[in-house]
C-alpha cells in the first residue's frame, strides 16, 4: 500500500493545528494559550507597577486616566501535551483486509505530525502494546512512524486498564485522542472515557468500523468466534436478523455518541475504507478535532 | 401391529445383503458434517452486537445440520439399499415341488417294509413341509412322462409358460401329494427341473425323487429330498415275436429278462393268451435261473395262427424283486398272424410273382379293375398292397409297394426308362437297405422318377431316383423303378433281402402294429380309428377311454383300435419297458443346468426395489446439488 505520508500530505498537515478547548499547560513555550501568565501576546490583566517590571508593558492610557502606573499582564503560550491512544487489540485486525488498525495507526501518526509541527509534544500509545517516548519537533516523526509500523493488532484487554496504564506517566492534562472500534460493552466505554475526563484530558473519540461490520457480511449460518474473548455464538441469519443487526449496531454507536455529546467529548465515526487524507484534512477539522 | 411389521420385514429379500454393511459408514457422513461445521467457524472482531440478536438468529449451539445433510443421508441410504438388491416378495416363498411319480418310485422302499419309495417320498415331503415357513406358496408338478402341473383338484394340466398358476398352502399340497398316483411311465426329471428353473417364477425348486440331483454352477435354488436305496430288481426289458422266415422254421415269442441291483436266483416265466374279451389262459411256464446284473432271453414257441388277442408274459421271481410292475409284458397277436398281401397286377398270368412262398404271408391277386371295386373293408384286411406294373391314383391308409409303375402314373411319374442304370448313391442308414450291398442290385432296367414331393429317394442312379419311400395317410409306401420279382428266395439273395426289408419296413411303420411304452401318446386326431378299450393288464384295468384326440398311454396292456368305417381292429400293446426306471440298483443322477439358469430364475424372486431406491437417491442428489449451488451463489454475493 502506498505510503500516505507524502511531502504534499505533510505540507497540508503543517497548515493544521491541534484544536483544544482547554488552555495548554505544557512545559515549553508553545503556541497555545496557557492559563499561566507569561510572555505571550494575549492581554490578560493589569497590575500595579512593581520595581523591576518591564517599562514596555506600562499602560500609559490608564496612567493618563488615573495617574497611577499599571503594567499589562499577558497570558503565557505553552506547548500542548498530546496523547494519541489507538486500539491495538485483535478486534482491530478483523475483518481481515479491511484495515481498521492501519487507519487507526495512520490517523494517529497524522495527528501526531500536526502536533509535532505545531511545537506540541506527542506520546503515541498503542493500547495493549506499548507507549512511545514523548516526541518533540517534526524531526521526531520518522522515529515515531518506525516505532508504530512494527505493531500488529492482537490480544484483548480492558480498555480502561490499558488507558490507565498508558496515561500513568502523564502528569499534566493532555489533549487526548482515543481511536478504536469501540466494540466493547457501553459500560466499558464509559468507564474508559470517564477515566480520561477525570484526568482532565481534552478527549476526542474516533470510532472506526469496517464496511463489512456495518453491513454484517457474514455466512448465514455457522459459528462466530469472538477473536478477543474466544466466545462462540451460533447464528442462523435471515433478512429479518440482518435488519435487526443494523438496528442493534446503530444503537450501539448511538449510545457512545450520546454519551460523548453529554459529556462534551467530540465523537467521530469513520469507515475503515475512507481515505486518510480525506479524514484528516476534511473530517477532522469539520468535527473540531483539528483546526 | 407387530405381526404386520415382522411379516413386512420378512417379505424383503436382499440379493447382495453384504452391501448393507456399507451403512456402517453413516457415522462418517455425520463426522464429515461436523468437520464441515468446524470449518464453518468464523473469527469475527466481536460478537457483542450479534449476541443482542433474537433467539431465532442465535440458536443454541448443537449439531443441527442443514437440509443438505439429510438429503445426502437419504441418498446414501437409498444407494446402499438399492445396491443390496432388495426384493419384495409376498410373504413366504414360491416353491415348485417336482414330485417323481415314475415307475422306479414304486420300488419297494428300504426305509420301511411293505412301503414303496413313493410312500417314503410322501412321508419325507410331509416332514420337510413342517420345517418350512408358513407363508410359503407351493406349486406341485410331476414329470412322468412329461412335466405337468397338478391342479388344486388333482387334475393334471400342461405347464403354460404364459399363464400364471395359483399356488397352494402347505396343507393343500400335502393332501394333493397323498392323493396323486404313481405312474408306470419313465420320468423326464432333468428336463422338467430345468424348465421350472428357467421359468423364473419360483424362488425354490424342491425335487422329491429317488434320483440324485447333480447341480452345476452353484445353484442355490434346488433342494432334493432323496428316497430309496439300491435294491435288487427283476424286469422284463423287451418282448418280441420272431416269425418264421427263411432262417427260422417256427414262430416264437422272445422275452428279455434283466436283473439289476444284485438280483439273481430262480424265476418262473409264464406265457398267457388274453382274448379280446379279457379272458386269460396260461399257455406255458418256464423256470429260469436269473443271472446277477445281466440279461437273459426266454423263448416261447407259438402257433402261427391264433385268434385275435394278446400274448402276455409274466415274470415270477422267487427271490427279491423291487418292482412288480415291470414284470409283465404284452404283445398283440396281430403281429403273430400271417400277413395278408394284396397284389394288384394287370397281367393275371404272372401269378403271385413268388410272393406266396414268403413265410408268414398269404397273397391275394387282383386286377386293377377288381382292386378299384374293392371295398374298404376288404382292403383293410390286407397288411400290404403290392402294385406291380400299375399304380394307384391316390395313396391310402395301407402300406403299399409299387413296382415298376407306368411312367404316366399320377403319383410317381417317371421321366425316363433307362437300361442298366448306374447306381450313384443311396441312403446308407435307411432300414430298407439293411444288410444290402446296394451296388450288387444291378437292375437291368429301371424307371427313373421325377423328384417327388411324396417320398424320399432311397436309391439314385446317375439319371435320377430309382427307388422312393415315404409315409402318407399313416401308412408307408415304397416305389421301385426296377423289377425285384419274381420272389425266388435264396436263389436271388439280393432282391430277396430287399423284398424282405421292404415288407418288414412297410408293416412296422406309422402308428399301427407297433409296440408302445407306457407314458407315450397316441395321436388319433387325423385318424379314423377310435380307441375302444383296454384288455388284460397286470393291474386288470378295463375301462372306456376318451375316443378322440391325443391319448396318453398311461397303462400297460393291450389296446384295441377300431376303424370307424369298417370292423377292422388294430391291436396295440403298451409296455412299461423303461430300462432306467427298472434299474433300481443304481440311483442315477439328474444334472441340472449351470448358474446361468439360476440368474434367470432369480429375476423373479420378488419385486425388485432397487429401481425405486436409485430414483430416490437421484432425486436427493439433484436437490442437494441445487441447494449447494444456491448456497455458493449466496456466499459469492
Amino acid at each position: 500500500m502506498q505510503d500516505p505520508f507524502t511531502p504534499a500530505f505533510f505540507r497540508r498537515l503543517e497548515r493544521l493545528r491541534i484544536r483544544t478547548k482547554r488552555s495548554a499547560l505544557g512545559t515549553r513555550e508553545g503556541t497555545h494559550l496557557s492559563l499561566r501568565r507569561g510572555q505571550g501576546l494575549e492581554f490578560s490583566d493589569y497590575r500595579p507597577y512593581s520595581a523591576g517590571d518591564d517599562f514596555r508593558h506600562i499602560d500609559w492610557s490608564v496612567y493618563g486616566r488615573t495617574d497611577r502606573v499599571y503594567v499589562k499582564q499577558f497570558r503565557a503560550e505553552h506547548n500542548l501535551e498530546v496523547m494519541i491512544l489507538f486500539d491495538g487489540s485483535a478486534s482491530m485486525g478483523l475483518p481481515s483486509g479491511e484495515r481498521k488498525f492501519e487507519l487507526a495507526r495512520d490517523l494517529s501518526l497524522a495527528l501526531g505530525y500536526v502536533a509535532l509541527a505545531d511545537g506540541d509534544s506527542v506520546i503515541f500509545s498503542c493500547l495493549g502494546h506499548k507507549n512511545t517516548p514523548k516526541y518533540y519537533g517534526q524531526s521526531a516523526f520518522p522515529r515515531a512512524q518506525r516505532e508504530l509500523l512494527t505493531i500488529e493488532p492482537k490480544g484483548s484487554f480492558s480498555l480502561r486498564t490499558e488507558i490507565r496504564a498508558a496515561v500513568a506517566g502523564q502528569k499534566l492534562p493532555a489533549r487526548c485522542y482515543l481511536i478504536s472500534d469501540f466494540l466493547i460493552p457501553p459500560e466499558e466505554q464509559q468507564e474508559a472515557l470517564d477515566f480520561l475526563r477525570g484526568k482532565n484530558f481534552d478527549v476526542s473519540v474516533v470510532q472506526i468500523i469496517a464496511p463489512s461490520e456495518l453491513r454484517l457480511e457474514l455466512p448465514n449460518s455457522g459459528t462466530m468466534v469472538d477473536v478477543e474473548s474466544g466466545e462462540e455464538l451460533q447464528i442462523a441469519l435471515d433478512a429479518t436478523s440482518l435488519r435487526e443487526y443494523a438496528q442493534k449496531l446503530g444503537a450501539h454507536v448511538e449510545y457512545l455518541e450520546r454519551y460523548c455529546r453529554r459529556v462534551g467529548i467530540q465523537h467521530l465515526v469513520l469507515s475503515s475504507d475512507e481515505s486518510l487524507s480525506d479524514v484528516v484534512l476534511q473530517k477532522f477539522p469539520k468535527a473540531g478535532l483539528l483546526q | 401391529m407387530i405381526p404386520w411389521f415382522t411379516s413386512s420385514i420378512a417379505s424383503f429379500h436382499f440379493l447382495n445383503p453384504f452391501m448393507l454393511l456399507a451403512l456402517a459408514g453413516l457415522p462418517l457422513l455425520v463426522l464429515a458434517y461436523m468437520r464441515r461445521e468446524q470449518s464453518r467457524r468464523h473469527l469475527v472482531s466481536s460478537i457483542l452486537v450479534l449476541k443482542q440478536l433474537s433467539k431465532k438468529a442465535t440458536p443454541r449451539k448443537r449439531f443441527f445440520p442443514p437440509l443438505r445433510f439429510f438429503l445426502e443421508l437419504l441418498a446414501l441410504l437409498a444407494l446402499v439399499f438399492g445396491a443390496s438388491g432388495p426384493l419384495h416378495t409376498d410373504s413366504g416363498e414360491k416353491i415348485a415341488v417336482l414330485f417323481d411319480t415314475s415307475l422306479s418310485m414304486q420300488a419297494q422302499s428300504t426305509e420301511a417294509r411293505g412301503r414303496t419309495r413313493f410312500d417314503a417320498a410322501v412321508e419325507k415331503f410331509s416332514q420337510w413341509l413342517t420345517k418350512q415357513k408358513s407363508g410359503n406358496t407351493y406349486f406341485l408338478f410331476t414329470a412322468a412322462p412329461r412335466l405337468l402341473q397338478v391342479g388344486d383338484t388333482g387334475k393334471l394340466r400342461a405347464v403354460n409358460s404364459e399363464q400364471e398358476t395359483q399356488g397352494m398352502s402347505s396343507s393343500a399340497i400335502l393332501a394333493l401329494v397323498k392323493a396323486i398316483e404313481p405312474t408306470l411311465a419313465a420320468d423326464s426329471l432333468e428336463g422338467a427341473a430345468n424348465e421350472l428353473l428357467g421359468s423364473g417364477r419360483y424362488e425354490k425348486l424342491v425335487i422329491v425323487s429317488d434320483k440324485q440331483v447333480d447341480v452345476q454352477g452353484g445353484i442355490q435354488l434346488v433342494e432334493t429330498l432323496i428316497v430309496g436305496a439300491p435294491v435288487p430288481n427283476v424286469a422284463l426289458q423287451s418282448l418280441r415275436i420272431e416269425r418264421r422266415d427263411l432262417a427260422k422254421d417256427s414262430q416264437k415269442i422272445v422275452a428279455s429278462v434283466a436283473t439289476t441291483g444284485g438280483a439273481a436266483g430262480r424265476c418262473e416265466v409264464d406265457l398267457s393268451f388274453i382274448d379280446l374279451g379279457g379272458t386269460a389262459s396260461r399257455m406255458q411256464t418256464q423256470p429260469i435261473q436269473l443271472p446277477t446284473n445281466g440279461l437273459l432271453d426266454v423263448s416261447f414257441q407259438i402257433a402261427e395262427s391264433q385268434a385275435q388277442g394278446f400274448y402276455q408274459v409274466l415274470l415270477r421271481p422267487k427271490d427279491g424283486d423291487a418292482l412288480a410292475e415291470d414284470n409283465i409284458g404284452t404283445v398283440s397277436v396281430q403281429e403273430a398272424q400271417t400277413a395278408s398281401i394284396l397284389m394288384v397286377e394287370p397281367n393275371p398270368n404272372l401269378g403271385d410273382l413268388g410272393l406266396s412262398s414268403l413265410p408268414g404271408f398269404s397273397v391275394r391277386q387282383l386286377t386293377p379293375e377288381a382292386f378299384a371295386a374293392l371295398s374298404d373293408d376288404e382292403l383293410m384286411k390286407s397288411q400290404v398292397v403290392v402294385f406291380h406294373g400299375t399304380a394307384p391314383r391316390r395313396l391310402f391308409s395301407r402300406p403299399a409297394l409299387i413296382v415298376v409303375p407306368p411312367n404316366d402314373n399320377p403319383l410317381f411319374p417317371g421321366k425316363a426308362e433307362v437300361s442298366s442304370p448306374r447306381i450313384s448313391s443311396w441312403l446308407i442308414d435307411h432300414p430298407l437297405l439293411s444288410y444290402l450291398k446296394v451296388p450288387l442290385l444291378n437292375p437291368a432296367a429301371s424307371v427313373v422318377f421325377r423328384e417327388n414331393a411324396y417320398g424320399k429317394a432311397i436309391i439314385r442312379a446317375e439319371s435320377g431316383p430309382i427307388a422312393l419311400a415315404g409315409e402318407a395317410n399313416g401308412a408307408r409306401f415304397v416305389v421301385l423303378g426296377f423289377e425285384i420279382f419274381p420272389f425266388e428266395g435264396l436263389k436271388t439273395p439280393i432282391p430277396t433281402v430287399l423284398t424282405l426289408n421292404i415288407l418288414s419296413w412297410l408293416r412296422g411303420g406309422a402308428q399301427l402294429g407297433e409296440e408302445r411304452r407306457t407314458g407315450g401318446s397316441l395321436d388319433l386326431r387325423q385318424s379314423k380309428q377310435t380307441l375302444t378299450k383296454i384288455v388284460g393288464t397286470g393291474k386288470a384295468i378295463q375301462r372306456d377311454i376318451d375316443p378322440r384326440g391325443v391319448i396318453e398311454l398311461a397303462y400297460s396292456g393291450g389296446y384295441v383300435l377300431q376303424d370307424e368305417q369298417s370292423s377292422h381292429l388294430e391291436l396295440l400293446a403298451v409296455n412299461a419297458f423303461h430300462t432306467e426306471e427298472s434299474d433300481t440298483g443304481d440311483i442315477q443322477s439328474i444334472v441340472l443346468s449351470s448358474a446361468g439358469k439360476e440368474r434367470e430364475g432369480n429375476q423373479n424372486l420378488g419385486f425388485p426395489l432397487w429401481r425405486y431406491a436409485a430414483l430416490v437417491a437421484l432425486v436427493c442428489i439433484l436437490l442437494e446439488t441445487v441447494l449447494a449451488l444456491r448456497g455458493r451463489e449466496q456466499e459469492a454475493a
